[in-house]
């Protein structure tokens, strides 16, 4: 069985708190968003991310890909930045992994609150389905992708 | 392709280069070893690196909240 290495990346957080990380490390991919052939024309980073159940995603990335956002189904949902409104549409997501490409489509949420944000998370429904396991470790900041991963590839 | 070691090295580069702009949107090349647009404004940011060449820009949103999260 095959498995892939990503290691976290180095985020700087400039003016954080007076007690908080200036420095933290998380796992990232380049993501892309494509909805009814239209692809978002960047890239960006995307955190994989085990306590999001759902892949998540700024709203404004969705609408410049002309997804109405609004009209998607919406949940209410709870996280440390408190509640928040998810509009979920079905989309095809593209991340890199260690320089493949690869597709998947899933039903992703969309958050206004995460247009602040501008990344996204790459959740349990839909990314960490793709593979066997998915393992984090911490302290080598890597995680390890196990599985041949093409159960919900498309093209 | 790139080793760990080697991806480790690019990222704290890119890190260190995004500090510059804190609250900003920012564009890199797709190597994301240039700054090609920096604005408040993310459409700027896009508008900016397109003008330059570059049909896939990395967008960043140079941050300091913070970024973990989870949802129920």
């Amino acid at each position: 069985m095959s498995h892939t290495i990503i290691s976290y990346s180095q985020v700087n957080l400039g003016h954080s708190h007076r007690d908080s990380p200036k420095i933290v490390y998380v796992p990232l991919l380049d993501t892309k968003l494509c909805y009814q052939n239209r692809q978002t024309i960047f890239s960006f980073s995307s955190i994989i991310d085990s306590g999001a159940d759902f892949c998540v995603f700024p709203a404004k990335f969705g609408r410049l890909i002309g997804l109405p956002v609004e009209e998607g189904d919406a949940i209410v949902t709870s996280g440390i930045g408190g509640k928040e409104i998810l509009y979920f549409h079905k989309i095809q997501v593209s991340v890199v992994i260690r320089e493949q490409i690869w597709k998947f489509e899933c039903e992703a949420g969309f958050s206004f609150k995460m247009n602040a944000k501008g990344i996204g998370f790459l959740g349990r429904k839909g990314f960490f389905d793709l593979f066997e396991e998915v393992a984090f470790n911490q302290q080598k900041r890597m995680v390890k992708l196990k599985g041949e991963g093409t159960r919900n590839l498309c093209d | 392709m790139m080793t760990i070691a080697e991806i480790r090295r690019r990222d704290t580069r890119t890190a260190k280069l995004l500090s510059a702009y804190p609250g900003k949107w920012v564009t890199l090349s797709q190597d994301k070893t240039k700054v090609l647009g920096v604005s408040s404004r993310m459409e700027s940011a896009l508008v900016q690196a397109h003008k330059k060449g570059e049909a896939v820009p990395h967008l960043v949103k140079v941050t300091d909240l913070p970024i973990g999260s989870f949802v129920l």
